[in-house]
């Protein structure tokens, strides 16, 4: 299958109960294995360290780290958000849990062990929902952290904190304040979401709402776009991207939208700012962004799409009613993804279901649509706000998507479409989550849940020609050592790591079931390598063993076509 | 021979503890942690003390991180007080001490059957000191703290107001007269474990003057305690003794 879906609870926490609400993911760009995940989940041990979610397999299988400081034994942390910069250093943003609104950025240490984070960055009062990105450029890792920031002002004002080399600096790094409004907002300033998206030539892109007035039931909201074309660098950052009716930095692609404030809840979830930005990693003028409000009536997510560097924009290329969590990214075939969770059905029967859609036209054809996970709305109740979060999360790195959402764990096949793994105890016979002594039932409640998908070609038709045909005169030799010689084939970039184990298992794979292979399909062992190749450039981070659409004219551009190998 | 002072200070530094035989010396069943000498794997056989969700952890493995090598052998049984420093398929956990398993079995319950309720009255006493005002009291009215609509935050504590007429003075306080706890009526995450206090309801308060919020408040569970005698007993205790 190309998608997996794992609750991410590991085994032997199959007893707990909390509502793990709000999740994050970070996936390594220097080594995809190593992902982190986060949500509102405090050490089991009520220790001083907040927990994050670990896997070293890709998102196979999760361990629980306390290694974030200052948590609290009942959520962790406050808000919380996490990236890997391209130098494979970890980093987060959040609310300490001791501390109310107080903001940390911290950086990892060892992947495994994982080891405690080291705050880099600290204000202690009033900032709300940091939500960070991460990327390396020029050996410097820069880190963007947007933010609604009331230090030192009267009104919180959409702001980004961020560190030019939040790697090597000494501490405290070099963290700086910029405020990204420019205009007059309501009596309380504008809305908790600030999102920025970085592209790796240096364009930062941050979406953020404007709320122009506020009277606690309803807000009238501006959607603004500021953009940076050089990291947020110079005496005038952010400065790239002005309206066109009034001069002022940011492009207002969206004007007074009236926005519902908390209530009406969806699904028992609070609403009222819901945000996402993507820019597209192969091309920095392409960037989309998606945002909810109630203009039409009921909360409806909107996606709009501009391919001249956030200038212009388009009119809704997809919207989605009684929604919220939006999740953007773009892959390296230029591929959107689109995450969100929407209420469906009426009440008692409301169900949240979580669905990924992939367009490589902007919904002018059918997209590829995965049904997530279809759960009860009502069920857990809700112990506190937010209820599954305020926001998911999803990321693309090379052809692939990760994300992360939450979800009523009840353990039913029929509530997750495209299948699930659970690693805590559960009997999916009769719907029930069991104990660590495998024995004793344990209530439902609120998980995190990770996917991943991966796209794969139909090889045999999208390999490179030069590497099929080179594969396939080997698959008709039978010498061990010159099996070796398949890594004269392969393009030299992917031919650093892993080769051993690639030949490794082709070598099982040819004498499976003690048969040569010559008995057997040829091609489903070219199909493997095919997979393996697919892992290596993952693991990479680099090259290619597959056809990118830009080299194949014939197809005039468009996307090859995908089909799930199942 | 077990003495109850070092189960007792081992205890004070541990968070999950049990008897357990090493299953495998050397080695490690997570990936995340590299075998060494100073790591096994250890079978649970007896919880002892332990966070709620490993209560029932007893016949799951462990991979212990040492403080030594020593002593690590197969299938040798001890008494292990340890902190979880990882959660996965099984846990891993950091030692802090091992004695040799209980042949006194009943010294180590004795002295772990009370540790959660000491840590409880540990923090029941940090709360109570620092209160500026403790009473039994009974509310007699709720009303929003504010008059504007909030602050516009997820995070807005909506800070209401409870009416509380003292019963019983603690530490300040006069009888039959009234007094004003802030409370935040929020059930966000920042807050929603704070005491909403509910009409008629009658309880310990301790109250505290805490960062900007305008008035006392009670942001603590351990700030509002059951009105029973015996708690009003221990609670008084408990103020004796931080004065003492």
């Amino acid at each position: 299958m190309p998608l997996t879906v794992v609750n991410m609870t590991p085994q032997s926490l199959s007893g707990e109960q909390n509502q793990d609400s709000e999740p994050q993911i970070a996936v390594n760009p220097a080594n995809p294995r190593e992902i982190v995940g986060s949500a509102f989940t405090p050490d089991p041990a009520g220790g001083s360290l907040a927990p994050v979610y670990v896997s070293e397999d890709g998102g196979l299988t999760w361990a629980l780290a306390p290694i974030i400081p200052g948590g609290n034994s009942f959520t962790g942390t406050g808000d919380l958000t996490i990236r890997f910069a391209g130098s494979g250093t970890f980093y987060a943003a959040d609310l300490r849990g001791d501390g109310g609104l107080h903001l940390n950025v911290l950086r990892g240490g060892t992947f495994s062990p994982p080891s405690a984070m080291t705050v880099v960055y600290d204000r202690p009062s009033n900032v709300d929902q940091p939500y960070i990105q991460a990327a390396t450029s020029a050996g410097t890792d820069r880190v963007h952290v947007g933010a609604n920031d009331g230090n030192g002002i009267p009104k919180r004002q959409s702001s980004l904190e961020q560190s030019l080399d939040a790697r090597t600096a000494p501490l405290p790094d070099n963290f700086s304040t910029i405020v990204l409004e420019s205009r007059a907002t309501s009596g309380v300033g504008d809305a908790p979401s600030v999102r920025p998206a970085i592209h790796p030539n240096g364009t930062v892109y941050v979406a953020y709402l404007a709320w122009r007035a506020w009277n606690g039931i309803t807000s009238t909201t501006d959607v603004v776009i500021c953009r940076d074309d050089n990291w947020g660098t110079g005496a005038n950052p952010y400065n790239a991207l002005n309206d066109p009716l009034d001069g002022l930095r940011g492009n207002r692609i969206a004007a007074g939208l009236v926005i519902n404030w908390i209530s009406p809840t969806l699904g028992q979830e609070r609403i009222g700012s819901d945000l996402a930005i993507a820019v597209d990693p192969t091309n920095s003028d392409s960037v989309y962004v998606a945002w909810a409000d109630n203009a039409g009536g009921p909360y409806t997510l909107h996606v709009r799409h501009s391919t001249d560097r956030g200038v212009n924009w388009s009119g809704d290329v997809r919207t989605v009613t009684n929604a919220k969590n939006p999740g953007l990214a773009v892959n390296s075939d230029g591929r959107l993804g689109f995450l969100f969770q929407q209420v469906t059905g009426a009440a008692p029967n409301q169900r949240w279901v979580t669905s990924l859609e992939l367009t490589s036209n902007n919904w002018a054809g059918p997209a590829e649509t995965h049904v997530l996970a279809t759960v009860p709305a009502g069920t857990p109740g809700a112990t506190f706000w937010p209820y599954i979060g305020d926001y998911v999360c999803l990321l693309a790195l090379n052809t692939h998507f990760y994300g992360v959402f939450c979800a009523n764990n009840t353990p039913d096949n029929a509530n997750f479409p495209s299948g699930v793994r659970y690693q805590r105890n559960a009997d999916f016979a009769t719907h029930v989550l069991l104990n660590v002594n495998n024995i004793t039932q344990v209530p439902i409640s609120i998980d995190p849940f990770f996917f991943h998908y991966s796209p794969r070609y139909k090889w045999h038709k999208e390999l490179k020609p030069e590497i099929k045909e080179k594969l396939e005169i080997k698959e008709f030799k039978l010498e061990r050592k010159e099996k070796f010689e398949l890594k004269e084939n392969i393009k030299p970039e992917i031919d650093t790591k892993g080769l051993k184990e690639l030949i490794k298992d082709k070598d099982k794979d040819l004498v499976e079931g003690g048969k040569r292979f010559v008995e057997g399909d040829p091609f489903r062992h070219l199909g493997k390598i095919a997979e393996r190749l697919d892992q290596l450039e993952q693991d990479l981070g680099d090259g290619r063993a597959f056809i990118r659409p830009e080299e194949r004219p014939e197809l005039g551009g468009n996307i090859p076509k995908e089909e799930p190998t199942g | 021979m077990i003495r109850g002072s070092d189960v007792s200070e081992y205890l004070s530094r541990s968070t999950f503890v049990f008897t357990g035989t090493v299953s495998q010396a050397g080695a490690s069943s997570l990936s995340q942690i590299e075998a060494t000498e100073h790591t096994a794997i250890v079978r649970v056989d007896e919880v002892h003390f332990a966070p709620e969700v490993l209560r029932q952890y007893a016949g799951g493995l462990v991979t212990l991180i040492g403080q030594t090598a020593e002593g690590l052998a197969g299938e040798q049984q001890a008494l292990f007080f340890t902190n979880v420093s990882l959660y996965g398929e099984t846990l891993a956990v950091q030692e802090v001490a091992r004695m040799h398993a209980p042949k006194e079995p009943d010294i180590v319950h004795r002295e772990i059957a009370g540790e959660s309720e000491r840590r409880d009255e540990m923090r029941l006493r940090e709360r109570i000191s620092s209160a500026e005002l403790v009473v039994r009291g009974e509310v007699v009215g709720l009303a929003p703290a504010e008059t504007e609509l909030g602050r516009g935050s997820e995070h807005d504590p909506n800070w209401w107001r409870a009416t509380i007429r003292v019963l019983e003075p603690l530490k300040g306080g006069s009888p039959g007269k009234t007094i004003e706890l802030w409370y935040p009526n929020s059930r966000d995450v920042q807050w929603y474990r704070s005491p909403k206090p509910l009409p008629g309801q009658q309880a310990i308060w301790a109250l505290h003057r805490e960062g900007d919020v305008k008035g006392l408040t009670a942001l603590s569970e351990f700030d509002v305690r059951p009105a029973d005698e015996i708690e009003v007993q221990r609670v008084k205790r408990l103020l004796r003794e931080s004065l003492s």
